[in-house]
Parts: C-alpha cells; sequence; structure tokens
C-alpha cells in the first residue's frame, strides 16, 4: 500500500540521470509545436519506444491523430505526472487530487473527454486512459438502458428481431 | 445533456475498455443500448461481480454470477475471461447463506474462469468490519485448487483466509507476479509458512505486498527462542509489508532483487541478507510501535540491519518515527549507519514541546543529517505530541540521550535563538555550531520543505528551520507550512541575508521561499 510505485519511480529516477533533461517537441495536426521534457513525453509508451529506439529526438515528433487544444490538455497531464516522482504518501495523495480536479473539468465537456481518451489511446498513456475511460464508466454506472442513451445522446435504433433476441436472453439468464 | 452521440464513435477497443471497468450488471444492460453497443459486452473477457447492488439478497448476486459466467462459456471460448473481480459482503451473507464458502468456490472454480490472468477476490467490501486476526467473514480459500493458478499474473485476496491442507502444498503460480494480500489470514505451520510455500510456487513473482496480514504460527513454540520470520523471496523487486501481525520479534528477509522496501510496524529487527545489490528506495514506519511485540529495536538498529550492511545503494527514504529523538542513541543501540547515496530524505515525527527537550530534539536532526551526506531534498512533517507517557522508553533510555544529544543540540540552539546576543559572542557560537561538520548542508541541500505544528516561536521546528536556513549553503528552495501562522517565510530571508552577512559571504545562488 505504501509504495507499489516505488520500484518504478527508482526506475524513472535512473533514466532521468542517463538522459538528463532533453526537451522533446510535439506537433498537433494543425503545426503547433509544444516542447516538452523527456520526462513527460515518456509517460507516452508510443513516444518512449520511439525515442528509445534512437528516433528523431531533434527533428520532434508529428501526431497526425491529435488537435493541438488536446494535446495541451494531455500534456498538462503528463507533465503533472512525467515531472514529479511521488516519493512520498503525500505526493501520491497531492497527484491523486489533481488527476480529479482534471477528470472533473474534462467531465464536464463530454465531446472533449472522447477527444482526450483517443489520444490516451493513441499515445498510449495508461494512467490517462484509465482516468478518463473510468470518467466514462461512471456515468454509466447505475443508469438504466434509458438513462445511458439520454446521457450520451445515443438514438435507439434495435430492430423487432434484436428486440426478440434480447427477451430470449433475458429468460436464460 | 449531449445531443449529437459521440461516445459511439469510440473504436471497440476503447468502449471494450470502458465496460471492463464497470460491475457486470452494468456492463450487461449496454446490450440494449443500440446495435452499436449490441455485440460488445459479449467479447468482454472481464467480468467485475460485486454483490453489494444485489444487497440484501445474496442468492440474487450468486444467480447473477452464475449467469455470466455461464453467458461467458456459451459464447465458446473467444475470448476466454482474463479478469475476474469478486468483491463479497461475506459478513452479511454467510450468517443467511450455510453454503458460502462452497459458493464462492463454484465461481473460482467454475469452467469460463479456468485461463484467468487477473484475480480479485474481496470477502469484505463494508468497511470497517474484520480486522487482523479477525477471521469472521473471511472466505476460506484453500490454495491447492486454485483452477486458474496456471495462468494467474495478478493475485488479490482481501479478508481471505489461505489455507493448505497439507500445508506444504499448494498450486503452482508459473506465471505470477503480482501477489497483494490485505486483511488476510495465513497459517504459518512448524515446517515453514505458507506465505513462503506461495511464494516458492511463484517463479516470476515481483511484486508482493502484505497490508495486515496475521501469520498464524504453530502453537508449540517454545517461550525462551526469539520468534523470527523468514522470508526467502528471490525474484521480489517490490515488497510491502505493512502491520504484519504475528509474535514476531525479528524478521529475516532474503530478497536479493528488492528495489523498493516497504515496511510499517513494530520496530523490530529486519535483516536483509544477502544484502540487496539494487535496492534504491526505503520506506520505514516504526511511528506505531505495538505492545504485541515486546521487545523495542531502537530506530537507529532498524535502519542498520535494513542495508543488511550496505546502504550504499539507497537513493530515497521515508521515514516515520514516534518521536524525533528516537533517532539518538539510547545507549547500547550503535550508532546510525551513513547513506551515503541518499537524495531524497523524508521524516514524519513527532515532537515534545519543551524547553528543556529542543536541544534534544535538535540532536537527533543533526545526527540524521550528519549520516546522509549527500541528502539533496529534505521534507520533514513534524508535530507536537500531546502526551509522553504512551512511549515505550524507559528513564534509563531517556537519561542516554540526554547525555549524548544535549552538547550539540545546546549549541545549535543557542546560536539560533539569538536576537539579543552581541555580534562577537553570534561568531563564537557560529564557530562552534560548524563542528561537526554536518556534509550535506554545505554542499548538497537544495531543496527543503518544512510542514510542522507549533505552539510559539521558541520551539523546535522553528529553532530548526533557522538552523537549516542560516547553515544549508547551497540551498535553492524552502517551503514552509507552519499551522501556527508565524508568518515564518517572510522572517527566513532576513535570516539567510544575516547568516550570510556574518560569515562575510556573499549571497550566492537563488534562494526562493515559496508557499505550499
Amino acid at each position: 500500500m505504501a509504495s507499489g510505485s516505488g520500484a518504478a519511480a527508482a526506475a524513472a529516477d535512473a533514466e532521468e540521470k542517463e538522459s538528463g533533461s532533453r526537451m522533446i517537441t510535439l506537433t498537433s495536426n494543425e503545426g503547433k509545436a509544444f516542447v516538452v521534457t523527456e520526462a513527460s513525453a515518456r509517460q507516452s509508451a508510443t513516444i518512449r519506444s520511439m525515442v528509445d529506439d534512437g528516433g528523431c529526438v531533434d527533428k520532434g515528433f508529428p501526431l497526425p491523430n491529435v488537435d493541438s487544444k488536446t494535446l495541451a490538455r494531455v500534456i498538462q497531464y503528463s507533465d503533472e505526472h512525467g515531472n514529479k516522482e511521488p516519493h512520498t504518501v503525500d505526493e501520491r495523495a497531492a497527484l491523486a487530487k489533481f488527476d480529479r480536479d482534471f477528470i472533473a473539468e474534462l467531465d464536464a465537456d463530454k465531446a472533449f473527454l472522447y477527444d482526450v481518451t483517443m489520444a490516451a489511446n493513441y499515445l498510449h498513456i495508461q494512467g490517462l486512459l484509465a482516468l478518463t475511460t473510468q470518467c466514462v464508466a461512471d456515468t454509466i454506472k447505475g443508469k438504466t438502458p434509458e438513462e445511458i442513451r439520454t446521457a450520451f445522446g445515443i438514438e435507439y435504433d434495435l430492430t423487432a428481431q434484436d428486440e426478440k433476441e434480447i427477451k430470449e436472453e433475458d429468460t436464460h439468464a | 445533456m449531449a445531443a449529437v452521440d459521440r461516445i459511439s464513435e469510440l473504436s471497440d477497443d476503447l468502449l471494450l475498455h470502458i465496460l471492463s471497468s464497470l460491475h457486470t450488471k452494468d456492463a450487461a444492460a449496454t446490450t440494449v443500448l443500440s446495435r452499436r453497443w449490441r455485440p460488445l459486452w459479449r467479447r468482454t473477457c472481464v467480468l467485475n461481480l460485486y454483490s453489494e447492488p444485489f444487497l440484501p439478497t445474496h442468492n440474487a448476486f450468486f444467480r447473477f454470477a452464475d449467469g455470466a459466467l455461464a453467458a461467458v462459456l456459451r459464447r465458446g471460448d473467444d475470448p476466454a475471461l482474463k479478469k475476474l473481480s469478486l468483491a463479497v459482503d461475506s459478513a452479511a451473507a454467510r450468517p443467511v447463506l450455510s453454503n458460502f464458502d462452497s459458493r464462492i468456490g463454484a465461481i473460482l472454480s467454475h469452467r469460463a474462469a479456468a485461463g484467468l490472468q487477473d484475480l480479485r477476490v474481496d470477502c469484505l467490501p463494508v468497511a470497517g468490519a474484520g480486522d487482523a486476526g479477525d477471521t469472521i467473514g473471511m472466505y476460506k480459500l484453500r490454495l491447492a485448487s486454485l483452477p486458474c493458478a496456471a495462468t494467474l499474473r495478478v493475485l488479490h485476496l482481501a479478508c481471505c483466509c489461505c489455507y493448505s491442507s497439507p500445508p506444504s502444498v499448494v498450486a503452482a503460480f508459473p506465471s505470477l507476479t503480482d501477489l497483494a494480500m490485505t486483511r488476510c489470514m495465513l497459517s504459518l505451520s512448524k515446517g515453514g509458512h505458507l506465505l513462503q510455500t506461495i511464494v516458492d510456487a511463484a517463479p516470476r513473482l515481483a511484486m508482493l505486498r502484505l497490508d495486515r496480514v496475521h501469520l498464524l504460527i504453530s502453537a508449540a513454540k517454545t517461550k525462551e527462542e526469539t520468534a523470527v520470520l523468514r522470508l526467502r523471496c528471490p525474484t521480489v523487486t517490490t515488497l510491502v509489508l505493512v502491520a504484519v501481525t504475528s509474535r514476531i520479534e525479528a524478521l529475516q528477509l532474503d530478497a536479493p532483487s528488492l528495489v523498493s522496501f516497504s515496511y510499517g510496524g513494530h520496530p523490530m529487527a529486519i535483516s536483509l541478507a544477502p544484502p540487496p545489490a539494487n535496492l534504491a528506495v526505503v520506506d520505514v514506519d516504526i511511528s506505531r510501535p505495538s505492545f504485541f511485540t515486546g521487545k523495542y529495536e531502537p530506530v537507529c538498529r532498524v535502519l542498520c540491519s535494513l542495508g543488511g550492511g550496505d546502504t550504499t545503494t539507497m537513493r530515497a527514504m521515508t521515514l516515520r518515527v514516534y518521536c524525533v529523538d528516537d533517532i539518538l542513541d539510547d545507549g547500547g543501540g550503535g550508532a546510525l549507519p551513513v547513506f551515503p547515496n541518499l537524495a531524497f530524505l523524508h521524516l514524519e515525527a513527532q515532537y515534545l514541546h519543551s524547553r528543556y527537550q529542543t536541544p534534544i530534539s535538535l540532536s537527533a536532526m543533526a545526527k540524521l543529517l550528519q549520516s546522509c551526506p549527500a541528502v539533496s531534498e529534505l521534507r520533514l512533517r513534524l508535530t507536537t505530541k500531546d502526551d509522553s507517557h504512551s512511549h515505550p522508553v524507559s528513564e534509563e533510555q531517556r537519561f542516554n540521550r540526554r547525555i549524548s544529544g544535549n552538547s550539540i543540540g545546546r549549541r545549535i540552539e543557542s546560536s539560533s535563538s539569538s536576537s539579543s546576543k552581541d555580534e562577537g559572542d553570534h561568531e563564537l557560537k557560529r564557530q562552534r555550531v560548524s563542528e561537526p561538520a554536518i556534509e550535506c548542508l554545505e554542499k548538497t541541500v537544495r531543496k527543503v520543505t518544512m510542514e510542522f505544528t507549533a505552539k510559539e516561536m521558541d520551539s523546535f521546528p522553528v529553532h530548526l528551520t533557522k538552523f537549516l536556513v542560516e547553515n544549508a549553503m547551497v540551498l535553492e528552495e524552502l517551503h514552509v507550512d507552519d499551522t501556527a501562522q508565524f508568518f515564518l517565510d517572510q522572517k527566513v530571508e532576513k535570516w539567510r541575508a544575516d547568516s550570510f552577512q556574518r560569515r562575510n559571504l556573499p549571497i550566492v545562488g537563488r534562494f526562493e521561499v515559496k508557499p505550499m
């Protein structure tokens, strides 16, 4: 409970020493450049593997699937998680609070939440992906199908055949 | 509410990801949302079965669980179930269901669950109930008959009572890397203990976490011998032992691969032998000694034993002790070890608010800093101790501390409480304080965070802050959070300037005081 991520922190620490404080440029699909620390960029497994494969660190990384607004928000997350090493319970609590505030803001703008989710998936930022998908899941939790449809604007398009199948399944379970 | 349906534009993988974090009851309900959602849930590899929404009828929960497992089986083996989370309020279920254990057992040994990679069983989600040592409501898990053992990578158990008969036989866990047990009970028999048997059966185990686990020692133990818990875990890199209760007085860990080690509990001798070659992160919480285990090991000896003789690999340490004075030699306890490469030190301790105690506390801090010659970041959280009687320290130990602590502490204190003294006196005292030198203050401490509660300016944390500000020569950042609101942040700038002026040194580098 106390320091499950201790090994990861130590490993990250070692990596940081090796790579020093290199800066990496990420470019959105609108051509806007964002300069981040390598530690922040390494939150993304996609970028991490490109850097470790001796990729073009100097040229930067174009991200054709991510727009500027989304990328800025993703970087906000990875800066917080990449540039800080939570050594203690308090620091981990502070990071957890950051996550809560971060997702509360996103939750208010569902369309943007999906953009960030897709970017997190594309960039393989596990922590961010878990955070955003959990947020969507929380919206589904405990609701009736009708309430879920309303919450997400899902159109009911099941055919009579589907409805018949559903009835059969119900009797099964 | 959202007017445009954007969620359905997410890829199947993402939607499945979302479904996998839902209670299976909610996830299954999505099959009737729309044509887009209809086939998704049937492809899930994850079941999260929680009894809570079904209460108070437990039978309904078990019927639902059986139905969900049967549905997985019906769709054929592609893809098979990979993850199963089971959370059952067993304290409530057991009195009304006589066959509780066998119904849980039926879920775990269901054919659909035969290829599980990730299994989490929590038998008492209700908060507060079931402290260590209390088996009421615990699910009795027979480790020899876990059908998914061969494929498991992650196994998290909470409120389970693990047993095995005969005790030396458990299933093999060839792929298990992460084992966590919370509020569990494990039998510990004469020929070895079940925990060791499990670890031995998991040749790839990297992470082992035991939180409030009760180890049952066999009744046959003579009173004279010291109860030692031995654990051999050759592959484990992260080990967490928090409030592991048993009648043990010492820990002997053979964990050569350890990178991160956390211990929380009674201050006892912890031997790490052979010394782990890559142990970098250490977290020790011995702030709440239990009276259950009689022997009380001094802080310095706990720390000495940790390194197994080698403290050179440690980079970050979190230390929680009951009282800051505990760091001092109690007489016969030996000195603190040196941590030559420690870069980060976090200390949490209480201090006694007393005119007489302050120099002792200050010298305890000086001793600790002397042991960490390369530390660059220091975090200190100090709270006032209310009751001096609840501490298991004898009068003799207290006397010894006073002897060993007083001289250096007095010097620090008198140099820092300086306002009315004349300048010549100052200079003299400053020189005396500077020996023995505290290497990290001269060369490496760059960032200090102080959090404390203090009743008045003339108190240990304030003296300590002043001492650090005046003597940490390369300090760049200071964060102060004094709940008493002495507005120290305004004073420290002056302390620092005065101190450098007294030394006839120009103020070099940047020095910032930041709010918390």
